[in-house]
């Protein structure tokens, strides 16, 4: 159970950002009635980066203390438990058969991913105001930037999964306004609503799941679920029914991540995503809020691992996804869709690890691909600032020599993906590597898929530097001076090379003897889960030598297939042109994301929309009328429709009411 | 009829319970007959607000006292707290659209207090429906609201659209009515007696419904209820009859009517056996089908708002499935359908009127069309309407929100699960068409067809109201606990 | 149960039998002679020939509504005053005879309204 709640100021966490957010839309709004005076006024919009990154600063340092606080006390009382907001309460006061209090609970689990949260985004703030500094919006920016750290903030801190539901829909609206923060240009705002109503089925299942849980424990309160998965919902406790409603809420949950986490089959929005300015692309897409799927299934690991259909369906869309993703990121030429797809990818790893019950190695991959993966799209983002809003890869290359400081750093960022043997990523790839080979049966299987997406990682990864910084000069000198971004810029980007390069050290595997930092961190969140995985299917660790032929195994693919990458692309992207010519179908297909957007556009959206219209005007119109007055006088009826008089529709609405009641009648006389 | 029962007939305890209604009648007569004397239109105006504001007093009082009168009038009207809470909402419903009604009708301007008299007594109608406990004095108070109603609906004489409007929805009105005298009938048939409580004791309850001739004429009620709230089949007028009247009243009818079919639905539900529970989630899976797809393919926001209604009518039936499925704590499926009602009241009340005020600056503004750039142009109309649309949509922090959550919440724990998830689904649909308002707002320009808008200073009663709604919007999100305490 | 209607039932029967033998015994009787205004359908004097869309006055409609909403007052009133005794005999006598006159006292409201706003001049 919880300790009391002694701790007010966690409240203060996410509060910071909501004020900074509500402090810098006041000054939009002020710029902009300064600007119908004067329409190249900038009012006080200069100061919203103080106070959005001062916000963020205070969020930190609170992060950091919490932190500190917990480091303070016995591995199993690292619980932090803020006074309650008491939202909701229905019925009787004594015994409410609703009742919802809003707490913040801080964890080892909640507190490394506010860490991340603060300290990542903390960092893209800084980022973002060179990024998007003469930008019209500039004060809006960072007010949205500001709710959505508010709102992530939310998610991962909530003890009630209602809370987190706020927190999950509030990402989606910042994720929302924010991919359609250019709107001018047309095609973001459809991005924006493509991204927004893919999440919204997501939610839906997210929703369902929640019913469920609590129809059978009484209660949202995550960290009361958890502990009573391991009293009174005992898997010798309970019988196969309740076993079977708890799969099915699991069932559901996930099908709320694969919304918010990009996975199959919801994963087609986060490409179009990438239609938002570029800190964004970094901060929501690829180290935040993408990621709250994966600290769902953490968070409430036991109910995930008592069903092990749903833990091998969970990998089993992790590794489908890694693999589309992988695969499709090799031919892209648009930087921020290799990154995009590589996201994708990376995500469906990290499902992959939770699916074996590799929580903790998950999460280590969460936090090293934040780093990475941020790392990669600010340098991207740097990259397109210096060419002139250019991101096909077609026209770049050569720009080492131009932009010294944002290649060396995007290096370090491409070896941390690729897998490059002491890198961070290498590391967390391979405890999820490692955990998937250990699971045995079908998980052998998604252990080769795994290998075969890491290789494909390396190959696009290298493809990508060698396109961008490497090769002849393809842009056009005369209009494009590709520079160097200013310091604002830069030196985010090596903190978070810097963080890359070392990351690993969270999680270093058994065979270096050291400890597994993380893990050890972890170990009283992932604890129930890890019981019931043990107690349903208990196997051996890997032995040391398995361990390092897999390590061995894993840097020489990523090695190798680095090397194949770079040496393809070192000279220019007459490969992709080949491939085009040689294999139109395959380049097609893999450029489209094995199709699967198309396919909804097919099988999902065409026919809702027929539908709808058959409902509007075969249904409401043709049929109505022509069962009562029959096709003669439907030609007069629509000629009457013309004239704008829609009356001969009275006596239809009438025989559908009686109609209506009749067929009621006998419907309950007859049940 | 003995001395007993007509000395209970005059109790103080009915005087309490009726206080509410009194304040609306008197009120509505006042106005009335201050419509005959040369007074100011401030004056009138004074006396509308006067009445309103007695009357959402009184509700409060009782929901805040410490003891509610109860059953009065031999046990024909029930006064406790959430007959006062409906009361509270139809005031607040009314009173929205009163608002938003001033400074609306420029050609009948010289009417207005004719208005303003019809929409005090639709509000006494719908006092007395929430409180019915017998088919009677429900039917007094339906007619009550209908009659009015069918006169507001036809208030802008001289356009076809709403003239037609109005007879609509008088002709089709007529005969839902004629549903419920003729179902009426059939329950007096069989029961011997128009009072609810009959079918509160379970045994004669089942010994009722036995015959055949009962469930006819609880079926043929809950069609005319159901042709209120605009379920299907009962639905198909509401997009004629809510595109074509006037604005403000459109925003009443899509609130006000529809709450309280919902309150009396739900002292009704005793009457529906749980066997129906399966049909009525079929017919509010239906529902809400229809109004959401027939929404998407709307171009002008006044309709799609008619659809959206209907689709919301849609997930309250489902929580009333729900509670007729047998759920343990019925009261449940009472506080989220109230509260439910109470943040749409709220929502599509300040939604109907922004709209309302738009229709203003030209005929063809509330087209999706006429909406563009209104960011723009109307900062803060934009802003409130973009609220309206998220409350709508159900997205966290609204009331909106909320409401849907206890609902859908309901279905789950009747064990309704298909449904539910259906139903869940439904409501993702929702979110293409509200997102499409918002996205002509404030991420598009006005094309080169859009109407031109004026720039006329909007007048302080529609400020004040659409800041009202946006503010309880927000506080049914974020602290809901009065309401829910009250209820 | 069924018995206590015979009386009823014979009544129908006489009412009925005479009706129909009037009507017969008369034709049987009757010299026939037809012209065009007696094979008419008769419309309560009305010509049953023409347009079926004349034009009425407004006035009509409002005069007729007046009508019934005044008639309905006195179909109230009837219940009142046939339990006035005992009404008052069960001591709620004045409190009822308040309510009723509170009844006609708005309908009285409504009267002055529709004199006041020109309802019950004809020509105007």
């Amino acid at each position: 159970m919880l300790p009391p709640p002694s701790h007010a100021w966690l409240w203060w966490i996410p509060l910071l950002p909501l004020i900074g957010s509500a402090l810098c839309g006041a000054l939009h709004l002020a710029t902009l009635s300064a600007r119908k005076r004067d329409p190249q006024a900038k009012g006080l919009a200069g100061l919203a980066p103080l106070i959005a990154c001062a916000a963020m600063a205070g969020a930190l340092a609170l992060a950091v203390k919490g932190f500190l606080d917990l480091r303070a006390l016995d591995a199993a009382a690292r619980v932090l438990n803020s006074p309650a907001w008491e939202w909701i309460t229905v019925g009787d006061p004594r015994q409410p058969w609703f009742d919802v209090d809003l707490r913040l609970v801080l964890d080892p689990l909640s507190s490394t991913l506010g860490l991340v949260i603060t300290g990542v985004g903390l960092l893209i703030h800084i980022y973002a105001s060179g990024y998007m500094k003469g930008d019209a919006g500039y004060a809006k920016f960072f007010a949205y930037l500001n709710l959505f750290v508010f709102a992530m903030l939310m998610l991962v801190l909530s003890s009630s999964l209602l809370g987190v539901f706020v927190g999950w829909e509030g990402v989606g609206l910042c994720s929302y306004l924010l991919i359609g923060f250019w709107y001018e240009k047309g095609w973001p705002a459809e991005a924006a609503q493509k991204a927004f109503i893919t999440n919204r089925v997501g939610d839906a299942c997210f929703l369902i799941g929640s019913f469920l849980l609590l129809r059978l424990f009484g209660t949202l309160d995550m960290h009361e679920i958890v502990a009573r998965m391991g009293s009174d919902f005992r898997l010798d406790a309970i019988d196969e029914n309740v076993k079977l409603n708890i799969a099915l809420a699991a069932l559901f949950l996930f099908g709320g991540c694969c919304g918010k986490s990009a996975q199959m089959p919801l994963f087609t929005w986060l490409p179009d995503a990438m239609a938002g300015p570029t800190p964004v692309s970094a901060l929501i897409h690829a180290a935040t809020m993408v990621t709250s799927g994966i600290y769902l299934v953490v968070r409430l690991n036991p109910l995930f691992a008592s069903s092990p259909a749903v833990m091998t369906l969970i990998s089993g869309v992790g590794v489908a996804t890694a693999l589309i993703g992988g695969s499709t990121a090799l031919v892209q030429r648009d930087i921020k869709k290799v990154l995009a797809y590589s996201t994708v990818s990376q995500l469906g790893y990290m499902f992959l690890g939770l699916g074996t019950g590799a929580f903790g190695a998950a999460v280590f991959h969460l936090v090293t691909h934040a780093f990475f993966k941020a790392l990669l799209f600010l340098g991207a983002g740097s990259v397109i600032h210096g060419m002139h809003e250019e991101q096909d890869m077609h026209k770049m290359g050569g720009l080492r020599k131009h932009m010294p400081q944002t290649f060396a750093t995007f290096l370090a960022g491409a070896a941390a993906l690729s897998g490059l043997p002491l890198m961070s990523g290498f590391f967390s790839k391979d405890e999820i590597l490692a955990h998937t080979f250990n699971s045995g049966g079908v998980y052998y299987a998604f252990w080769i898929v795994g290998v075969l997406t890491a290789a494909m990682t390396a190959y696009y990864t290298w493809r990508m530097v060698a396109l961008t910084f490497f090769g002849p000069e393809r842009f056009d000198h005369h209009h494009v001076h590709p520079h160097e971004s200013p310091a604002v810029m830069t030196v985010p980007l090596m903190v978070l090379a810097v963080l890359s390069v070392l990351g690993g050290v969270l999680g270093l595997p058994p065979v270096f003897h050291a400890a597994h930092a993380l893990n050890d961190w972890l170990a009283p969140v992932v604890a129930p889960g890890v019981a019931i995985l043990n107690q349903l299917h208990p196997h051996e660790h890997l032995s040391h030598a398995t361990e390092w032929v897999l390590l061995g195994l894993g840097a020489a693919v990523a090695l190798a297939f680095a090397h194949t990458g770079f040496r393809t692309y070192a000279a220019g992207p007459e490969p992709d042109l080949a491939i085009g010519r040689g294999a139109p179908g395959v380049a097609a297909f893999l450029g489209d994301a094995w199709s699967i957007d198309s396919a909804y556009s097919r099988v999902v959206i065409l026919p809702l929309r027929v539908f709808a219209f058959v409902v509007r005007f075969i249904v409401d119109q043709v049929v109505i009328d022509g069962l009562v007055n029959g096709a003669g006088s439907l030609a007069k009826n629509l000629a009457l429709r013309a004239r704008g008089m829609a009356s001969g529709q009275l006596d239809a609405y009438a025989l559908w009411m009686g109609g209506g009641a009749a067929v009621i009648s006998l419907w309950w006389m007859w049940s | 009829m003995n001395a007993s029962v007509l000395k209970t007939l005059f109790s103080d305890a009915a005087y309490a319970a009726l206080a509410p209604l009194f304040a609306l009648g008197i009120g509505a007569l006042a106005v009335l007959v201050a419509g005959l004397f040369p007074l100011g239109k401030v004056a009138r105006a004074v006396l509308v607000l006067l009445t309103l504001l007695a009357a959402a007093a009184l509700n409060v009082g009782m929901l805040l006292g410490d003891s509610v009168p109860g059953l009065v009038l031999d046990g024909t009207f029930v006064a406790d707290r959430t007959t006062a809470m409906w009361g509270v909402i139809f005031t607040i419903g009314v009173g929205l659209a009163w608002l938003f009604s001033r400074h609306y009708y420029d050609e009948d301007a010289s009417h207005q207090n004719e208005h303003d008299v019809l929409m005090l007594a639709s509000a006494l109608g719908m006092s007395l429906m929430a409180g019915a406990r017998d088919l009677i004095v429900f039917f007094i108070g339906l007619e009550l609201l209908s009659i009015p109603l069918y006169a507001l609906a036809a208030f802008r004489r001289n356009r076809a659209k709403s003239v037609e409007a109005g007879l609509k929805y008088f002709l089709l009105g007529a005969f839902a009515a004629g549903f419920f005298l003729y179902g009426s009938a059939l329950i007096y048939a069989v029961s011997g007696t128009l009072k609810l409580d009959v079918f509160a004791d379970p045994a004669s309850r089942a010994k009722i419904l036995e015959s055949p001739m009962a469930l006819v004429g609880v079926a043929m009620l809950t069609g005319s209820l159901f042709f209120k709230i605009s379920v299907f089949p009962f639905h198909l007028w509401v997009p004629d009859v809510y595109e074509g009247s006037p604005t403000p009243v459109t925003g009443l009818m899509a609130t006000g009517t529809k709450a309280a079919a919902f309150a009396f639905l739900l002292n009704a539900l005793l009457a529906l056996p749980s066997s129906t529970s399966t049909s009525l989630a079929i017919i509010a899976l239906i529902t809400m089908a229809l109004g959401n797809l027939g929404a998407l393919v709307q171009q002008d926001v006044k309709r799609m708002l008619a659809y959206s209604g209907i689709a919301h009518a849609g997930v309250v039936l489902l929580g009333i499935a729900g509670a007729v499925a047998g759920d343990p704590k019925q009261g449940g499926a009472v506080q989220a359908a109230l509260f439910y009602m109470a943040a749409y009241v709220a929502t599509a009340g300040g939604a109907f009127g922004v709209l309302a005020l738009l229709e203003r600056d030209g005929e063809r503004m509330t087209t999706l069309e006429g909406l563009k750039g209104l960011g723009q142009r109307r900062p803060y109309l934009a802003a409130a309407l973009t609220v309206f649309m998220l409350s709508l949509a159900g997205i966290p922090a609204t009331g909106g929100f909320l409401g849907k959550w206890m609902v859908f919440s309901v279905a789950v724990r009747a064990e309704m699960i298909p449904a539910a998830v259906v139903g869940v689904l439904l409501s993702v649909v929702a979110l293409g068409y509200y997102l499409r308002v918002i996205i002509a707002m404030w991420m598009q320009e006005p094309g080169e067809d859009s109407p031109l808008a004026s720039t006329r200073a909007i007048a302080l009663p529609a400020t004040l109201a659409s800041a009202a709604c946006v503010a309880l919007v927000l506080v049914m999100g974020l602290a809901p606990r009065w309401f829910l305490d009250h209820m | 149960m069924l018995e206590s209607y015979a009386p009823i039932l014979i009544y129908a029967a006489v009412v009925i039998g005479f009706a129909v033998a009037n009507l017969v015994i008369s034709d049987l009787l009757g010299r026939k002679r037809r012209t065009i205004d007696k094979d008419r359908p008769y419309e309560s004097g009305m010509t049953p020939e023409g347009s079926a869309r004349v034009r009425l006055s407004i006035h009509f409609y409002l005069v007729a509504v007046l009508f019934i909403l005044f008639d309905v007052e006195s179909i109230f009133l009837v219940p009142w005053a046939v339990s006035a005794r005992a009404l008052s005999e069960a001591g709620v006598g004045p409190i009822v005879f308040a309510e009723i006159s509170l009844f006609v006292g708005v309908l009285a409201i409504g009267l002055a309204y529709v004199w006041r706003k020109g309802g019950l001049e004809w020509d105007r």
